[in-house]
């Protein structure tokens, strides 16, 4: 499904990405962990098409298509999805035209037909059901004033709205309670069938007990330095990125 | 015979002005219309030359020659046709068409005891708080336009609220212009005096339309004096036809620990400017000064404020956007001057510029004059495109085109018309800047919705 070979990917002249491989096949779960500045979420970004970040080398096969060729409004409509770090906020437009706005085009893109007001709202109320949020956040503005926890479950539930093929989430469970913890989780598990895939950016072992991976992998320096299964993320959690410095020091050095 | 300059047709227009009807008017409000003349005289329309008119080219409204519009009916104006413009059903609303007071348009209700009158009316000349009040606060031995406004002083509102009494129900002050074809170009000179006592309250709005395309030129002074504990909430919604050229001065004076909140939505209109000078005279005073311009085309639109922090612990706070699309110029000069003994001071001015268009250009020069030690002052300024962040965040969730732009525009709009508190007056100038976008982007643009904020004022 993803294929991503080689990557190198900079930012204002400085390289972050520097070589990545890496191949998520349908049905499967990924999870990417790696230390603080690390590139994991340059990764991410550069996958749904931030125009700050630059490829220099390599490339991603999403589907048989050119990723990279591809503008992230036509990404979104062919079914990536990125839940942010840091999502923004959009003083004076709601949530609901918001994401109303966002499926009709992916829908429009599809060639399905666009969804009227009443059947829209239907489908947000149910989603935000499922993601616990209270209705009132239907009207109020995109992120704006919300809590750190209560926009990362916004993206969830934009997620869970726009139903992509490829979910990456970056950090989705930083800054979210217990309960909130569970909620993300089962909002990726719904997701999952054999022709969709997940990315999940963490530094926390505990949200995989709730979405188990099929393969962790640590992004160290702008490499992935080791990939395994999902053991790999208790032994981090257990000896830090530590036990794996050999490979570290052959990332540093190159 | 003196050489004809670009004031001497108003000076004439002055002349004949005083031979006609005009002199029913009582002896100080000749008084002044002869001092306003003779200012006007002195001053002469302002060029460019002038340090505060650097940026703002007066030449089109100049070269042409607009005469005092007399009073008079228009049958096509109805009070259907002005229905749009209501801000709440039940608002007091004063009319006047050309600066001349309609009755008939107006619907006034007051249950408190305000004091209105009308300055043309009998009872306007013999009282005292008009004759204190009236023409008193705006400047116009420096301000032409305000010179020349009070040249042909005759018409206007005054409105007093009484002490301790906190009107719910907004005033608003609907100024049209109209003129049909056959009339010569117009002239018209509002004038609003609000005066707030002690621990008073209201929501004044002031609207400027134009019912008819061709070139009219509004000239108005509003002047806003607030005792102490008073609290005014001040809207201005200037939504001229873009052949109108509009002046507008707007002078407030504050007392102890009152508190005034102003917006100015700038429009329409081929050449606009306000001109927005608050003096705080008493301590602890609180003003904010917000507005948002949009201009397209070639319109010139123009704000210029000035704040004057004369004792301490007062606080202002400006914020200014624009979005501006097309060869459209835009002016932003903001002064906050502090004096020495003005201790204490807490004022923030921002202006923010958002260009649509690589033709669109700004000149924005916010400005501190502080002669205070112990004070927080802070300005800034940015002119710039679309947030990219916030492009790409929309672009990722599928929406891009013309659409990302607009919800964009919304946001960086949004964010300074939630400064209005008065909801229904929130909602017009919210209304009005997305039928404008709309004309530009599609119909995919939304309506602006804002955090629960404002609740308390609904
Ligand atoms: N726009 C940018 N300009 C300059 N440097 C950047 C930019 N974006 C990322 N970087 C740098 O690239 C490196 C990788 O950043 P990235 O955000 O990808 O790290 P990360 O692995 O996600 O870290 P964290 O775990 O803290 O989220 C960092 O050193 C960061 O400072
Ligand atoms: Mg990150």
């Amino acid at each position: 499904m993803l294929e991503i070979k080689n990557l190198h990917a900079s930012v204002n002249g400085k390289e972050i990405l520097k070589g990545i491989n890496l191949t998520v096949n349908a049905g499967e779960v990924h999870a990417v962990m790696g230390p603080n500045g690390s590139g994991k979420s340059t990764l991410a970004q550069v996958l749904a098409g931030h125009p700050a970040y630059e490829v220099t080398a390599g490339e991603v096969i999403y589907d048989g298509v050119d990723l990279l060729s591809l503008q992230p409004e036509a990404r979104a409509q062919a079914g990536i999805f990125l839940a942010f770090q840091y999502p923004v906020e959009i003083p004076g437009v709601s949530n609901s035209y918001f994401l109303k706005t966002g499926l009709n085009e992916i829908r429009k893109s599809k060639g399905l037909e666009e969804l009227d007001a009443m059947q829209f709202l239907k489908l947000l109320k149910q989603k935000m059901q499922i993601v616990e949020m209270d209705p009132s956040f239907i009207n109020r503005p995109v992120n704006e004033g919300y809590s750190g926890g209560e926009k990362k479950r916004n993206e969830i539930l934009q997620m869970a709205v726009l139903e992509p093929r490829l979910a990456i989430l970056d950090e989705t469970d930083s800054g979210l309670d217990i309960d909130a913890l569970q909620i993300v989780a089962e909002g990726v598990n719904k997701l999952k069938t054999p022709e969709n895939a997940s990315i999940v950016v963490t530094h926390y072992q505990r949200l995989l007990n709730y979405i188990v991976p099929d393969v962790v992998h640590v992004l160290v320096n702008g490499r992935i330095v080791k990939s395994g299964g999902k053991e790999l993320a208790l032994e981090l959690e257990e000896k830090g990125y530590d036990f794996i410095k050999d490979e570290i020091a052959a990332a540093e050095v190159a | 015979m003196a050489h004809e300059t670009a004031q001497t047709p108003y000076i004439n227009d002055h002349r004949r002005f005083e031979g006609n009807g005009a002199s029913a008017s009582p002896a100080w409000m000749k008084h002044l219309r002869s001092a306003g003349i003779a200012s006007f005289g002195e001053l002469g329309l302002p060029g460019q030359d002038r340090e505060d008119w650097r940026f703002t080219n007066i030449a089109p409204l100049a070269k042409q020659a607009f005469a005092v519009s007399p009073k008079r009916d228009y049958p096509e104006l109805t009070g259907a046709r002005l229905e749009r413009y209501t801000i709440q059903k039940d608002e007091h609303r004063f009319v006047f068409v050309n600066g001349h007071f309609s009755p008939s348009l107006s619907a006034v209700n007051f249950s408190a005891n305000v004091e209105v009158f009308n300055l043309a009316s009998a009872e306007a000349r013999d009282n005292a708080d008009v004759q204190r009040h009236c023409a008193r606060h705006a400047d116009m031995r420096t301000n032409a336009f305000a010179a020349l406004n009070t040249a042909f002083l005759s018409d206007g509102l005054f409105v007093q609220i009484p002490e301790g009494i906190t009107i719910d129900t907004p005033i608003h002050v609907l100024n049209v212009s109209v003129q049909t074809d056959d009339e010569p170009a117009r002239a018209s000179y509002p004038r609003l005096i609000v005066t707030a006592e002690k621990h008073s309250s209201a929501t004044v709005i002031e609207s400027f339309i134009s019912m008819s395309a061709r070139a009219s030129f509004t000239n108005a002074v509003t002047e806003i004096v607030l005792a102490a504990n008073s609290s005014i909430d001040y809207v201005k919604i200037q939504n001229e036809h873009v052949g109108a050229f509009h002046m507008h001065t707007v002078s407030g004076e504050q007392h102890a620990e009152s508190r005034l909140n102003m917006f100015s939505l700038a429009m329409g209109g081929a050449i606009s400017r306000s001109e927005i000078s608050v003096a705080l005279e008493g301590e602890k005073a609180d003003v904010n000064v917000n507005g948002l311009y949009m201009a397209d085309g070639t319109q010139l639109t123009d704000h210029h404020t000035f704040i004057h922090h004369k004792v301490p612990e007062c606080t202002s706070h400006e914020l200014f956007k624009g979005i501006l699309d097309g060869s459209a110029r835009a002016v932003y000069t903001g002064k906050v001057y502090v004096d020495a003994i003005a201790q204490k001071t807490d004022s923030k001015q921002t202006n923010r510029n958002l260009m649509l268009s690589e033709t669109a250009s700004v000149d924005t020069q916010p400005q501190l004059e502080i002669f205070a030690d112990d004070v927080k002052c802070t300005h800034g300024a940015t002119v710039g495109g679309m947030n990219e962040t916030l492009v790409f965040y929309l672009k990722s969730r599928g929406i891009g085109g013309a659409t990302a732009r607009g919800i964009v525009t919304i946001g960086f709009a949004a964010e300074v018309t939630e400064k209005i508190d008065h909801a229904a007056s929130r909602s017009m100038v919210d209304a009005l800047v997305v039928s404008q976008l709309r004309k530009k982007l599609g119909n995919e643009i939304p309506e602006i919705v804002h955090s629960g904020k404002h609740d308390e004022k609904e």
